[in-house]
């Protein structure tokens, strides 16, 4: 019988990022949504979020689908460090469950409430497909790193896409990757050096405002702050790594730390 | 034919060494090969060895635990009335059995995949506390063998 050897680098083989505010994997059968960042919060389940409905579909966490289901992320974990330091990185695998377009646009976390309460971002699916990442400073400055339509579903096929959207601390142009791939750059100089932090409990699921979302399932969800200026950071060696290792945060060297 | 070895004698009796490099106890148990010695194929003492017919899938995971510490693994998947091109996914050290569902759109998140009927060997750097297994198809009960033994 042939034998093979192979190395393997198993979950516990990679250090703890420094820099992850969270990532939730998504993988379990029940309980919280666990984080898997060292010390971070996890997301705690609403009281009437039951285990049926969060872990319907192995592999993902199962989010909105009505007003109460979702999960608080605490604010000591939610609070993004400020863009006078930080770049800020959040990246998601997320696939609706029907493959309907969307009626409203979905918030599928969200740590501000537009109009009210400031600080924070939102990710969303909009009515006509494509994923959006709203960031909001303290201030109540917003920008929006939006992908093409028709990305997350058409309305005839919903696809799980693996999103990455860069904010760099400097401005200029945020980015997003979708699958893997840069598609697209847009303009974030009006957040650049601002604050972040909302100081208040982030919604997975629904908006902070309890409006609900349609069913999506959300895996690998992550973020960063990386006390680097985005042109210091490779960005395709960034999205190769969340491409690549869906299970695994993105370890320091992938940011040049 | 042999030759006894003076001053290496245990209590069983004489050590003889064999024209092909084997020492040889007196009931004829190889003490030592110089062309290979112990561990040499890559499974170092001590040992366990783990099996299993259960169902495997792309929904179904069979998780093997050592009670030691081991950083290497044999895994020996033999066929029993099977499909012969299944696709054994393995996931090491996960956190939960659902985590260890590496099939379809998680297939990034396994450490390593063989063939039905293949074995393969395993290192880690990290002890190996626990293995996923999961197939790209209904792998039924008792239609299958996993045998992995783990070695230090």
């Amino acid at each position: 019988m042939p034998l093979n050897q192979q190395v393997i680098y198993p979950r516990d083989a990679y250090p703890a990022s420094s820099y992850c505010n969270w990532f939730f994997l998504g993988s379990q059968a029940s309980g919280d949504i666990e984080n898997k960042a060292p010390g971070k919060a996890v997301g705690a389940k609403n009281g009437t979020f039951t285990d049926g409905e969060c872990w319907a579909t192995a592999g993902y966490a199962t989010v909105g689908g009505a007003s109460d289901n979702w999960a608080g992320v605490a604010a000591s974990t939610a609070d993004l460090q400020s863009l006078a330091t930080h770049t800020l990185i959040v990246a998601a695998r997320v696939r609706k469950v029907a493959v309907a377009l969307p009626s409203v646009e979905n918030f599928l976390y969200s740590s501000y409430k537009p109009g009210s309460e400031y600080g924070g971002i939102v990710l969303a699916h909009g009515t006509t497909g494509f994923a959006r990442l709203y960031i909001n400073a303290a201030d109540n400055t917003t920008v929006s790193l939006t992908t093409a339509t028709n990305t997350i579903t058409d309305g005839a096929t919903a696809n799980e896409r693996t999103l990455v959207f860069i904010v760099p601390r400097e401005g200029g142009n945020g980015y997003v990757a979708v699958d893997g791939l840069e598609t697209v750059s847009s303009t974030v100089a009006s957040v650049a050096g601002k604050a972040l932090a909302g100081g208040r409990t982030a919604r997975l699921g629904v908006s902070l405002a309890g409006v609900a979302a349609d069913a999506h399932q959300l895996a690998s969800f992550q973020s960063y702050c990386v006390p680097l200026a985005g042109s210091a950071i490779s960005r395709l060696a960034v999205y190769d790594w969340v491409q690549r290792n869906p299970h695994l945060p993105i370890p320091d060297w992938v940011f040049g730390l | 034919m042999g030759t006894t070895v003076a001053n290496v004698a245990n209590a069983s009796g004489n050590v003889t060494a064999t024209s092909d490099g084997t020492l040889l106890e007196a009931g004829g148990r190889v003490v030592f090969r110089t062309d290979c010695p112990p561990n040499y194929d890559g499974i170092p003492d001590p040992v366990q060895h783990m099996s299993t017919t259960a169902a495997i899938s792309t929904t179904a995971t069979v998780r093997l635990t050592p009670t030691g510490t081991y950083r290497k693994a044999r895994i020996s998947w033999v066929n029993n009335g099977a499909s012969g091109s299944a696709k054994l996914n393995v996931a090491a050290n996960c956190g939960n059995d659902v985590e260890g569902l590496v099939a379809s759109q998680s297939a990034k998140q396994r450490d390593a995949q063989m063939t039905m009927g293949d074995a393969l060997l395993i290192v880690s750097p990290t002890p190996i506390t626990s293995l996923n297994f999961s197939s790209d198809g209904a792998i039924t009960a008792d239609t299958h063998r996993l045998l992995v033994t783990f070695g230090a």
